[in-house]
């Protein structure tokens, strides 16, 4: 089987190139048992992230014939082209500055605003809010969604499905009293065109399209929304 | 120096590694006021084991079990572990393990209730009451959130994708490290007042383990070098089950929660086999006996034609599997097995070392008094064998105690001035595998990982462990043969080549402390001495001495449980 694989590293290269490899195949053989492979038995150093092997930790996103997908989940296809992510700067090969995003997360004061700790007793927390907060909080921030959302690509003014997924995790947790409705207007909540690309490439299947409707209700609701 | 670094950063705490342990000393260590820098091989959260970890937490809340208490839980743990814990620092875990619960919760965390104001909790394999918090089947992801958010919260800085590889040492205390900075392709050096070590374990020696490409063993080597004592090396936990099949997820955990749920095993004849063995706990014994027995049967002839036994969960409704073991069922579809309709096929996984840095009470090394230890990385707590839950109770309550101690050591102090020697003959180690035509770090490690598994592993002996010593010593000569193409940006094989230098060494530490407990205990079996002997309730101490590594034996911290 043959895979082609990006290459560049732009501390010493001008361009980007391709280079296309043999694998020795196996069934259900994952994309960073591929690249593994080749990076042993020829030397090849290519640059590429892996943590977990079980999709848990979303280090290992690459684009895949152009589709964001997690490699150590993703079977490897004869003639297969691996690139890196998309909007975010190339460090070396497949791996990308998934950094380049952790301000802009910073400043959307990611976590819980309440008024004091409460640490001394379990506090009352009913399953349907929780059960509300699963699919939120099942994101392993792999930036698949990130790479590939139209909106996101166009205008940065759109802070991307990622970011509206933590806005969202918060919107929906009963013990945060921030006015998170804000933070979403303000990191341009009505520029997504609800598309549905960042719930087709997740691999949580999280709808951030949907949340980002629901989150337009709420400030409809709350007579936030823009004229 | 500054011809020698590409760039000096300097903190009042520096905490290598990014896990829980790393991330909650981080969050304590800030807290108490003082500069923070917390600094992680791979992605901060993300390439640890505390994302992976599935089953749960233990915490003696009793909210299940009304008459679970600390009381059991300690004795739960120290019988685990077969009465080589150190019983101070198991008060300790069973202490503070709900409080510091409660405290996830208040960072952003939730785990699954029973009603709004009391958690669930369920069995875990050698507990006599259902004390194991969770959330779902991913209890360490839902966990590492809200240590990441309160992290963010509290300001603490953090260095992704930095591997450290040397702590300098001036006159016995630590004055900083030297890292490899992959994303800029920097080697640095950090200065520090104190350093918490939270690494977490080395499955990665293991040619089969539940464990993340990182955990190379970092830390243990780092302590090592740096004139640390290390604990209990020998006890390396196998997890029941991995799975078998495709390779390609050789040794990824199948959480013990899927035994938790009523999971059967069988082998190759369909007998449920676990009777043969602990017939009153079955398939709920502790891991050390499931681990043996899967091995015995799978070993005399009665496994699967992919080398495991069966776990069987198609006796549970669809509902259950779905709603408490969804990564499990999303895990097996992935390879083409539905576990509501089909069973897995499993076999035991290198998963946890309960070895590690010897510390004190405070988390503070015994030799350096400003390192401090925490998580998988430490030893002591788990004795032979680490119950299921116990170590994400472990990454909190002592990762908490560590943050707090460093901080307070750190403003005792000023900067220790770096030794310029030490520096340079770190940079001259790291540097030297950019020389000429040569080995690629992988061949060593696979030959490495494959002697760790069929002489270090399940069943020891003393032949297996002296013939294994001398593979070591062997590899160890190959790693001169290295070379590595050059360059310092994402170069993974740089970062294999001094990963293998570390894994090297704690492959000796397990071997050497091995070859010493003529017994079985716990995790340790040796098949020419089968036995548990009361005369070896002794743990085993790792150093490096002027003639190379220093063997010997201590008497255990025992407080409370006498054997």
């Amino acid at each position: 089987m043959k895979i082609t694989v990006f290459r560049y590293n732009p501390q010493t290269e001008d361009e980007p190139r391709y280079e296309s490899y043999v694998v020795e195949h196996h069934p259900h053989m994952k994309i960073i048992d591929a690249l593994q492979q080749i990076n042993e038995r020829y030397g090849a150093n290519i640059a590429y992230r892996s943590s977990c092997r079980a999709g848990q930790c979303g280090s290992c996103a690459v684009l895949a014939n152009r589709k964001p997908v997690l490699a150590c989940r993703t079977d490897v296809e004869e003639g297969m082209l691996l690139e890196p992510l998309r909007n975010f700067p190339v460090i070396k090969d497949l791996v990308v500055a998934t950094q380049k995003s952790y301000p802009r997360i910073r400043s959307l004061r990611p976590y819980l605003h309440r008024g004091k700790k409460r640490e001394a007793r379990i506090e009352r927390l009913l399953a349907k809010d929780l059960k509300r907060l699963d699919k939120l909080k099942s994101c392993i921030e792999c930036s698949s969604c990130m790479s590939s959302c139209p909106s996101h690509t166009h205008s940065k003014e759109f802070a991307g499905p990622m970011l509206f997924r933590i806005i969202a995790r918060f919107v929906h947790d009963p013990r945060d009293n921030l006015d998170r409705l804000a933070i979403a207007v303000e990191e341009g909540l009505y520029l997504c065109t609800t598309c549905g690309t960042c719930r087709e490439v997740c691999p949580e299947e999280i709808p951030t399209n949907e949340e980002i409707q629901e989150m337009r209700r709420l400030v409809y609701e709350a007579n936030l929304g823009e004229e | 120096m500054v011809e020698l670094v590409d760039d000096v950063y300097q903190c009042d705490v520096l905490v290598i590694g990014g896990g829980g342990a790393g991330a909650r000393a981080a969050i304590e260590a800030r807290r108490h006021n003082v500069e923070v820098l917390l600094v992680v091989k791979g992605l901060f959260g993300r390439s640890g084991c505390t994302v992976m970890a599935e089953g749960g937490y233990n915490a003696a809340f009793g909210f299940v079990d009304p008459e679970d208490n600390e009381q059991h839980h300690f004795e739960d743990t120290v019988i685990g572990g077969r009465f080589l814990n150190n019983q101070k620092l198991v008060e300790i875990l069973v202490r503070d393990a709900p409080k510091r619960v409660l405290e996830l919760e208040s960072f952003g965390a939730t785990f699954d209730r029973i009603e709004p104001d009391k958690l669930d909790q369920r069995y875990f394999g050698g507990q006599r009451f259902r004390r194991t918090v969770h959330r779902g089947d991913r209890t360490g992801h839902e966990m590492m959130n809200a240590l990441k958010e309160e992290a963010y919260r509290v300001g603490v800085e953090v260095l992704e994708e930095v591997a450290i590889t040397r702590l300098l040492i001036n006159d016995g205390m630590i004055t900083g490290a030297t890292g490899l900075d992959l994303i800029h392709g920097r080697f640095l050096l950090f200065k520090a007042k104190a350093v918490v070590l939270a690494t977490g374990g080395a499955g990665r020696l293991y040619s089969i383990t539940t464990n993340p490409y990182q955990k190379t063993g970092d830390g243990y080597a780092l302590a090592y070098n740096a004139g640390a004592e290390l604990i209990d090396m020998e006890m390396v936990q196998f997890h029941p089950t991995g799975m078998v099949y495709p390779p390609s997820a050789s040794g990824l955990l199948v959480t013990e929660a899927v035994r938790g749920e009523g999971g059967k095993l069988y082998n190759s004849l369909g007998e449920r086999f676990m009777a043969k063995y602990d017939p009153e706990r079955m398939e709920l014994s502790t891991r050390d006996v499931v681990t043996r027995a899967i091995f015995r049967e799978i070993t005399e002839g009665r496994g699967t034609e992919h080398g495991g036994v069966y776990l069987d969960l198609t006796h549970v409704p669809d509902e259950v599997i779905e709603q408490k073991l969804g990564t499990m069922l999303k895990q097996f579809l992935d390879v083409g097995v539905d576990i509501r309709r089909e069973p897995m096929e499993v076999s035991p996984s290198a998963h946890h070392f309960m070895g590690g840095v010897r510390t004190s009470e405070d988390c503070r090394g015994t030799t350096i008094p400003n390192l401090f230890a925490c998580g998988e990385v430490n030893g002591g707590v788990h004795g032979a064998n680490r119950l299921g839950g116990n170590s994400l109770a472990e990454t909190q309550v002592f990762g908490a105690i560590a943050g707090e101690n460093a901080a307070k050591e750190a403003k005792r102090h000023g900067y220790t001035k770096v030794d310029y020697k030490a520096l340079e003959d770190e940079h001259e180690r790291i540097f030297r595998f950019e020389a000429g035509e040569g080995l690629l770090p992988y061949e060593v490690r696979s030959q490495l990982q494959r002697v760790m598994w069929e002489k270090v592993g399940i069943m020891r002996s003393r032949q297996s462990l002296e013939e294994a010593l001398r593979a070591i010593a062997m590899l160890r000569s190959k790693l001169g043969e290295v070379t590595v193409e050059s360059g310092l940006r994402y170069n993974l094989q740089l970062l294999a080549a001094v990963e293998l230098d570390n894994m090297l060494l704690v492959a000796e530490m397990i071997a050497r402390s091995a070859l010493l407990r003529t017994e079985s205990r716990g995790a340790h079996f040796r098949s020419d001495y089968p036995e548990e002997d009361p005369r070896w309730v002794k743990n085993i101490v790792v150093a490096k001495a002027a003639e190379g590594m220093l063997v010997k034996t201590v008497e255990p911290v025992i407080t409370k449980l006498p054997p």
